[in-house]
């Protein structure tokens, strides 16, 4: 059998679901033999993008025009392209920066803010090229990974993820930090993947795995109403933390909650 | 004069950087590392969220060392506003912050560095040729994977820091259940630090002139602070930014530091392996005596050396906290949030990491100012390469590209950068 020819390509990002992504590429040793990694600029000195790939995984979020090039070279080069992590997915932690002006944002942090080549809003992956998979998570779930890629190894297409945390929550047999001790919890509206680990340390999720797919922004509302009338927290508080990881799963709605706010 | 230039990739190296070797009619003149990764402005981001969101929010600057981001912010909020943190607390946290730092010592180590050492281009080549190798790569990693894992809730962006300790200790079982291969993870870390001390024989052995720079712990190895370490000099955590100058070049999205004499300085396992090897084990010095280290390191090559010391120290600390864990119950915590300037710093496994913070009157983040290790040392890096190329006599002209940019890279990868860090 031919081995499944692989690239790992990193863009704005903090390399965590990288070091996931080695952990599914070497953690298996049969699985490791059925594959080729021909482009991992992190753990091969190969320097350049050369031939095609079967899958490739893409860290991070997508920021300047050098990005999109790369991603547009990678999508003609590859049959699977996949995101992996929230940044890829949703944009991740970065993307709270969109709308405030580049050159403003810039001012902030550097002393020569024109010599720093970023041009605009921060975008997914899937946002900017066509994306056969996305597998959110801050950092993705390396085993979840790992499952991922036996799958494609034996030649299955149906790789879905559709599950609130909640449901994992739940089957784990865990307390609702929620209902219970009245601790903000982001599940109901969280993908699931993660495990609940949050819960399983008795606080509330964050969200760090992003938005449930099928979620609209009419839903993330009336939770948020939800746990304001329940006295857990205030809605600005519970939209401010939800924007944290899925910004651009929503852009147009949380665009409009932040000029609200006039932060 | 004619002046030609030649760029590479950096590899095996976190983040994206390149080499650039600016040549002169006949040698080469200047080295400079190009940090080209996007910035994600963590620091702007920050503005206006509460100190409590701020732990969180800091560890996404590094899928490495995500902890010490979470202890840096943490400790600065809680020293500036009196919150005690119960030892047994402390403790766990400490733990945790230790198998960060085995964590990312065995990927450098292993996955990264190894092939220089051994002279290959990747681990896989390394693994492949030595199974037993890898064997023992594979299980110290995975033991590292499964102490962040009961302690901390996963391998990175770890669940269970806060302002004022943890959400949760850990059930006794689960903890002890690290203890049965804590014994083969000292055993595998005490031989690969043999195997590193060996092999590093073949590295280059001239002397540099090098300003370190550490913090200081009086009773331990150091990982948290206040006190930070200098020629000599000791000063607070909160003179920090009066001691540095801090630099901006237009290839590089990372700042950069010099002391404010405009000394180059170096920070990481080499800096903290000089100013507090009589606070390593025992065992651990023993072992490195007996081939012939001693502090202080004088070559950058020797950082490999301070690393695998430091991963057999942290092994045994790690260990001893197994052993003699004791849960608490967890109380719930009211952060009583005061405006002011908070200082922070912990030795993340690539030196001092530096956060500042203004909190206002709304007791919200108003400014931030992060300062991560490698931003630090990116001047020694290049001025070391120059060093480098110099002591192997190899100043020659674009026929030695090749071979001139692999040495360069080699002494880059001796401070282990991390550039999603740098730019943050
Ligand atoms: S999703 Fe989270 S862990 Fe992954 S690269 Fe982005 S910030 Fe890092
Ligand atoms: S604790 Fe959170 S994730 Fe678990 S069931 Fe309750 S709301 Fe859902
Ligand atoms: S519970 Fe939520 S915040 Fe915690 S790890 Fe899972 S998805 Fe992330």
């Amino acid at each position: 059998m031919n081995k499944l020819r692989i690239g790992v390509e990193k863009l704005t990002s903090c390399s965590g679901c990288i070091n996931e992504i080695i952990y599914a590429l070497l953690a298996d040793p049969k699985l490791t033999e059925s594959l080729e990694i021909a482009y991992f600029p992190e753990l091969l000195d190969k320097k350049s993008l050369e031939g095609q790939f079967d899958i490739f995984f893409v860290e991070g979020s997508i920021v300047n025009k050098d990005q999109i090039e790369t991603v547009e070279d990678i999508r003609e080069r590859s049959r699977l392209v996949i995101a992996v992590g929230t940044c890829s997915t949703y944009g991740g932690i970065q993307s709270l920066r969109d709308k405030k002006g580049v050159e403003e944002v810039k001012k902030h942090v550097y002393p020569k803010p024109e010599l720093i080549d970023v041009e605009g809003d921060v975008y997914s992956l899937q946002e900017v090229i066509k994306t056969d998979l996305a597998i959110p998570g801050c950092p993705v779930d390396g085993n979840l990974l790992l499952r991922v890629l036996r799958k494609i190894a034996i030649g299955s297409k149906d790789i879905s993820i559709t599950e609130s945390l909640c449901a994992e929550c739940k089957r784990k047999g865990l307390e609702c930090v929620l209902v219970k001790k009245k601790i903000p919890c982001l599940g109901p509206i969280t993908a699931a993947g993660c495990g609940a680990i949050c819960p399983s340390f008795g606080r509330g999720c964050i969200g760090c795995f992003g938005l449930r797919k099928d979620i609209s922004s009419k839903e993330i509302e009336n939770f948020a109403n939800r746990l304001e009338e329940a006295g857990i927290m205030k809605k600005s508080d519970v939209l401010s933390f939800v924007m944290r990881f899925s910004y651009a799963k929503e852009k147009g709605y949380f665009e409009k909650i932040v000029e609200e706010r006039g932060r | 004069m004619s002046v030609t230039t030649y760029e590479t990739r950096l590899t095996r190296v976190e983040g994206e950087g390149l080499v650039k070797l600016i040549f002169g009619e006949r040698n080469i003149e200047r080295v400079e590392v190009h940090i080209v990764e996007a910035p994600r402005f963590v620091e702007y981001i920050m503005r206006g969220r509460k100190p409590t969101e701020i732990p969180e929010i800091a560890s996404r600057i590094c899928g490495i060392c995500s902890v010490s981001y979470q202890v840096a912010a943490a400790t600065a909020f809680e020293r500036g506003m009196n919150i005690e943190v119960p030892y047994e607390e402390e403790s766990l946290r400490n733990a945790i912050f230790i198998s960060e730092h085995i964590k990312s010592n065995i990927l450098h180590v292993l996955y990264l560095q190894l092939p220089d050492i051994l002279g290959v281009s990747s681990s896989l080549e390394v693994f492949k040729k030595n199974p037993d190798l890898h064997k023992m790569a594979m299980d110290f990693f995975m033991w590292s994977r499964k102490a962040m894992k009961i302690l901390g809730g996963r391998y990175h962006n770890i669940v269970n820091i806060r302002i004022g300790g943890v959400y949760k200790m850990p059930e006794r079982s689960d903890v002890m259940s690290l203890s049965v291969e804590a014994e083969k993870a000292i055993t595998n870390a005490r031989k690969l630090a043999e195997f590193v001390f060996e092999n590093v024989e073949k590295l280059p052995k001239y002397k540099q002139d090098m300003k370190t720079m550490a913090l200081c712990d009086s009773i331990n190895y150091p990982i948290v602070s206040r006190e930070i370490c200098f020629d000599g000099r000791k000063f607070d955590v909160s003179g920090f930014e009066e001691e540095i100058k801090e630099e901006q070049v237009p290839y590089s999205n990372s700042l950069r530091y010099k002391t404010k004499l405009g000394e180059i300085y170096v920070v990481g396992p080499i800096s903290r392996f000089s100013t507090s090897f009589f606070n390593l084990s025992e065992e651990v010095r023993r072992a490195l005596r007996s081939f012939g280290y001693a502090p202080p390191l004088r070559n950058i090559h020797c950082s490999v050396v301070a690393r695998a010391a430091e991963l057999y120290e942290f092994s045994l600390r790690l260990a001893d906290f197994i052993d003699s864990y004791r849960p608490v119950q967890v109380e719930a915590k009211e952060v009583q949030i005061a405006p002011g300037i908070y200082w922070g710093a912990v030795e993340a496994p690539r030196g001092i990491l530096y956060h500042r913070y203004k909190v206002n009157e709304k007791g919200v983040v108003e400014e931030a100012n992060i300062i991560p290790p490698t931003s630090q040392n990116l001047i020694a890096m290049e001025d070391f390469s120059m060093q480098h190329l110099s002591n192997l006599g190899l100043l020659g002209g674009e026929n030695m590209k090749d071979e001139i940019a692999r040495e360069v890279e080699k002494v880059i990868r001796q401070f282990d950068p991390c550039i999603s860090c740098s730019v943050h």
